[in-house]
């Protein structure tokens, strides 16, 4: 069976994000995934031993009448997800060779996991930075939450600098814990603090998803003979000339990745790199099978611990 | 103190925004582009980039500086050099003047306005002082020369000005120039410092001046003074060239005809043949622009007749005139000398169909018998061609070689006789060339030699001369004679070809004086060679001829100012010359001219007969009225240089070259240019090749850190 993408090139000609979501996201909808969590709800998961300092309603007590052993009963949680989509819009993400920017790709692949999520009913928040913090739709289940969304994706413009630590840190003290947090950025500034404060994230008992996105120029450095290059951050003017310094530049690239690749490993974080020119499928099937997966591995760890 | 002889060029330095303007047009094409981020660049240092920068803005200035060194090369910068040992109050020696008698001068009014000049000068020189005058146009003639009582030369030099009209010559001044300095400078003393004064009234035409910078320079110790006549602006238009063509029966004459107006004019030509007016046609001519004026008339009857065009209706008339002699044309004669040859295609046979070839070719071929030889050569043909000879008779070796001695011309090529043989031994031996006999014992086309050197350079080859037409490697010959030269270096032999692997010659021309030998080492029969098969031997044989034969001679042209070749009066006794001088061709061989018309020939026998010969016309250029400014004629041609002093003097520019030198110092800066355009090319290729990143290759991230994380 041949699978068919949409083009971003060809996306990148309508200007309706929400029938750009749409479009993308079809075929992703219903029943692709399910809360990692358990919690009280209808749905019985498992028996797990009780230790002290258990919630007393979930043991079973008729299991205790004819074993004589106390057990709680689990259950699959069946309250919505609540994921919160963090969107990079600082001025390095304007860059763009072909027929996408990469704010143009984050910006519809953004708008695009918030209608899959919405079309589960999870819970979606929003939050855009640059420098500091430029939007915030804090988690709902409300419906007009994707609405919301929507609207400040297609006010937003990426300028200023990058401050991603900051915006993390601020993250970490508003999120309630345990839920997901999908970032979306060119994950272009310094390494230490950024893969410190995705720690602490995960720490939290986040579930995290880096998705990186790239420009197909930034990872081959062509141009047509010498430019002048101005950093779109920093404002920095450089004269290049690009066959000269191309393979330091790209060696620089990969040491920079290869090293948050890495850490995010360590990390338990899950990154996925796309450049703008892929199809949006891709990364919309990244989530779902990184949710899949996160399902599994987090039952396992709940059955581990009964 | 620095001044330009040609300032208008300064001009030029209004360029040097060019560079610049490049600069700054090419600026959209280096648009920067924003990128997303530089923070994997490898670090380049601040100071790498600065003086990138700075020698960019320097490769701008240099470029700029070429522009501005070009402009200053162009306009002729001189350094003025005050001289302290001529002294404005030094009361002069002796004063020349030389007063312009070329045509030019006699336009308009310029010729009064020199008699006035002369007179004001007189006026201002110190009564005990001689004067002297000196007219010239293509010489100079001294009218009143400075011996004498003071107060004499100034009356000869006026008695002199009265009677002195301006000529038909064209204009000379460095002979004049030189002339005067001999005159100035004449029995003084080296060290006197009393300088002589040298006074030019001139128009300046350019044309009289000497081509480039000559070596020669009017000494420093005669003073320069230079009196520029203008006159008043005329209509003027001349007769610069005649051209004539014979057709069969048909005569073509073209005139030139060259507006110097500033205007458009129109006027009317007229050509006589003789005093009778034949046809005349009107011609309008755009200013500055010329125009040919053709007629075409039956030929006229006869031997030879005189004629001219005449242009009638502008303002000056002594440029209106041209004279020409036409002659009726002469077949030339080529004698065919053949030897006894049984092939059924001989030498002669080949050679006699090629040059009766067509209508139109202007000589006749008379086939001759070596016993008729001696009769036939007392005729005197233009050319002998003797083909495929094995041998010939002593007596007729001896006849050819008289008839070669006289100025004859004679193509030879050797046949398959013996050697040696009198051919050889007699004839060959004594034009300094050794017949060794033939180079293969049998002829047959497995030999197969090719032409391996062609002197392109020779007339007979001209017409072969570039790529379309050189290639004779078609040419094959089979047997040939191998001929050496006897003497290593001998002037009279040309070789125009050699054989290809040895480098035997295969056509060689011996000069005798005007005679010629024009020998070919092969027969021309086609078991010897494929040459008369090949195309081009119809062309080769006919160039070789046209070149024996003196068909290119150029028509002779004299003009006023040169001299008449007496020998050109072939068989004549005596010259009448256009201004009425009768001249014995035995007295001198070469005759001055002075004044345009017809050279009439005459017997000495026969007072009255005179049959046109040649025609004398005034030098077209002398009508042309660009002119050079005096301060460039005085740097060219004085020592000493000059300044212009003062305004003009009615029409009449003063001029004074006593006080001040000038040194030319273009060369400077044309060196200078050298120089800056070698460093602009190796500094721009220096900083093309450069790497713009030098440094290591280490990103800086922690540069990036955000101030407030």
């Amino acid at each position: 069976m041949t699978q068919t993408f949409i083009d971003p090139a060809q996306l990148s000609q309508v200007s309706d994000l929400e029938l750009l979501a749409r479009t993308v996201v079809e075929g992703f909808m219903t029943g692709i995934h399910r809360s990692p969590h358990t919690g009280a709800s209808i749905e019985f998961a498992q028996y797990r031993p009780y230790t002290q300092g258990d919630d007393l309603r979930f043991l079973d007590w008729k299991l205790f009448a004819r074993t004589d052993r106390l057990h709680l009963k689990q259950f699959q949680e069946e309250t919505n997800l609540r994921c919160t989509l963090l969107l990079d819009c600082s001025a390095s993400m304007q860059y763009g060779s072909g027929a996408m920017s990469k704010w143009a790709y984050a910006r519809l692949l953004c708008a695009s996991l918030a209608m899959i999520l919405k079309s589960q009913g999870d819970s979606i928040g929003f939050m855009a930075y640059h420098h500091e913090l430029a939007t915030h739709i804090p988690a709902t289940t409300d419906q007009r939450n994707f609405r919301r969304i929507l609207v400040e994706l297609a006010g937003l413009e990426p300028n200023q600098k990058t401050d991603t630590p900051r915006v993390l840190r601020f993250l970490g003290d508003v999120l309630r814990p345990r839920g997901m947090v999908i970032l979306i950025s060119d994950l272009i500034y310094p390494l230490e603090e950024v893969i410190d404060h995705l720690k602490s994230l995960r720490a939290r008992r986040h579930d995290v998803l880096v998705i990186q996105i790239s420009d197909p120029t930034e990872q081959t450095f062509t141009f047509d003979g010498a430019v002048t290059l101005v950093d779109a951050e920093e404002g920095e003017e450089r004269f290049v000339v690009p066959d000269a310094v191309r393979e330091a530049y790209l060696e620089n690239r990969r040491n920079h990745f290869d090293t948050i690749r890495r850490e995010c490993l360590t990390a338990e974080i899950d990154l996925a790199e796309f450049t703008a020119d892929q199809p949006l499928d891709f990364a919309l099937r990244h989530f779902i099978n990184h949710r899949n997966r996160a399902l599994k591995t987090s039952g396992l760890r709940q059955s581990g611990r009964a | 103190m620095l001044s330009f002889l040609a300032p208008f060029f300064l001009a030029g330095a209004a360029l040097i925004g060019l560079p610049w303007l490049i600069h700054h047009i090419r600026k959209p094409e280096r648009e920067p582009i924003i990128f997303s981020s530089l923070m994997f660049l490898p670090n380049v240092k601040k100071e790498v980039i600065e003086r990138r920068k700075l020698q960019h803005i320097l490769l701008m200035l240099l470029r700029m500086l070429l522009l501005v060194l070009m402009a200053l090369a162009f306009s002729r910068p001189y350094f003025k050099e005050r001289r302290s040992y001529v002294q404005e109050s030094a009361a002069p020696g002796r004063h020349l003047i030389l007063l312009d008698l070329s045509y030019s001068m006699g336009m308009s009014n310029r010729f009064e306005q020199a008699g006035r000049t002369v007179r004001d000068i007189l006026g201002e020189i110190p009564a005990d002082i001689p004067v002297g005058l000196v007219g010239f146009s293509d010489s100079p003639v001294l009218l009143a020369p400075m011996e004498g009582v003071p107060s004499q030369t100034r009356a000869r030099v006026k008695s002199e000005l009265e009677k002195a009209v301006p000529g038909q010559g064209g204009t000379r001044y460095q002979a004049a120039l030189q002339y005067a300095e001999n005159l100035l400078l004449e029995g003084r003393d080296a060290e006197e410092t009393t300088p002589a004064v040298l006074h030019l009234i001139s128009d300046f035409s350019r044309g009289g001046m000497p081509e480039g910078n000559p070596d020669w320079r009017l000494s420093g110790r005669i003073l320069f003074r230079g009196y520029r006549i203008d006159g008043r602006p005329i209509r003027n238009l001349s007769l610069m060239e005649i051209g004539r063509k014979d057709r069969e029966d048909r005569l073509e004459i073209a005139g030139k005809v060259k507006n110097w107006s500033e205007t458009e004019e129109s006027a009317v030509v007229r050509l006589l043949l003789g005093e009778e007016l034949l046809e005349e046609k009107e011609v309008t001519v755009a200013p500055g622009g010329a125009s040919q004026v053709r007629f075409d008339i039956p030929r006229p009857a006869g031997n030879a007749r005189e004629g001219r065009l005449m242009l009638v209706g502008d303002d000056f008339e002594l440029d209106n005139l041209r004279y020409f002699v036409w002659r009726a044309p002469r077949k030339k004669t080529i004698l065919l000398l053949t030897d006894k040859d049984k092939r059924r295609w001989p030498a002669d046979w080949f050679v006699e169909r090629v040059l009766t070839a067509g209508n139109q070719v202007p000589w006749r071929v008379i086939r001759v018998d070596r016993n008729n030889l001696a009769a036939s050569l007392a005729r005197r043909p233009d050319v002998v061609a003797a083909v495929g000879l094995k041998t010939l008779e002593a007596t007729h070796a001896a006849a050819l070689s008289r008839y070669v001695e006289g100025g004859g011309r004679v193509l030879m090529s050797l046949g398959d006789g013996p050697s040696p043989n009198v051919l050889s031994r007699d004839l060959l031996a004594g034009l300094g060339l050794n017949d060794l006999g033939p180079a293969f014992p049998e002829t047959n086309p497995a030999n197969n030699q090719l032409l391996g050197w062609i002197d392109f350079d020779h007339p007979t080859f001209l017409v072969f001369r570039g790529a379309r037409f050189n290639d004779f490697s078609g040419l094959r010959f089979y047997n040939y004679h191998r001929i050496q030269a006897t003497a290593e270096t001998d002037e009279d032999i040309s070789f125009l070809a050699r054989f290809d692997g040895r480098e035997d010659p295969a056509m060689v021309e011996v000069r005798r004086g005007e005679g010629r030998w024009l020998i070919w080492a092969f027969n021309p029969v086609l078991d010897w060679t494929n040459l008369p098969k090949h195309p081009k031997f119809v062309p080769l044989l006919h160039e070789t001829v046209k070149y024996l034969g003196r068909f290119r001679q150029e028509e002779r042209e004299y003009l006023v100012g040169g001299r008449y070749d007496a020998r050109e009066a072939e068989g004549s006794q005596r010259l009448r010359l256009p201004d009425g001088r009768v001249h014995e061709v035995a007295a001198d061989a070469s005759i001055p001219l002075e004044r345009a018309g017809i050279v009439l020939a005459g017997a000495q026998d026969r007072a009255d007969e005179w049959q046109a010969l040649d025609a004398v016309n005034i030098p077209g250029g002398e009508s042309d009225p660009e002119t050079i400014q005096i301060d460039e004629f005085a740097l060219r041609l004085t020592a000493n240089g000059g300044v212009a002093q003062g305004a003009a003097h009615g029409e009449v520019e003063r001029y004074s070259g006593d006080v001040e030198k000038r040194n030319e110092m273009g060369f400077i800066f044309v060196i200078l240019l050298a120089l800056f355009v070698a460093t602009e090319i190796f500094y721009a290729a220096r900083l093309s090749i450069r790497k713009p990143a030098d440094a290591p290759n280490t990103p800086q991230p922690a540069d990036r850190r955000s101030n407030d994380s």
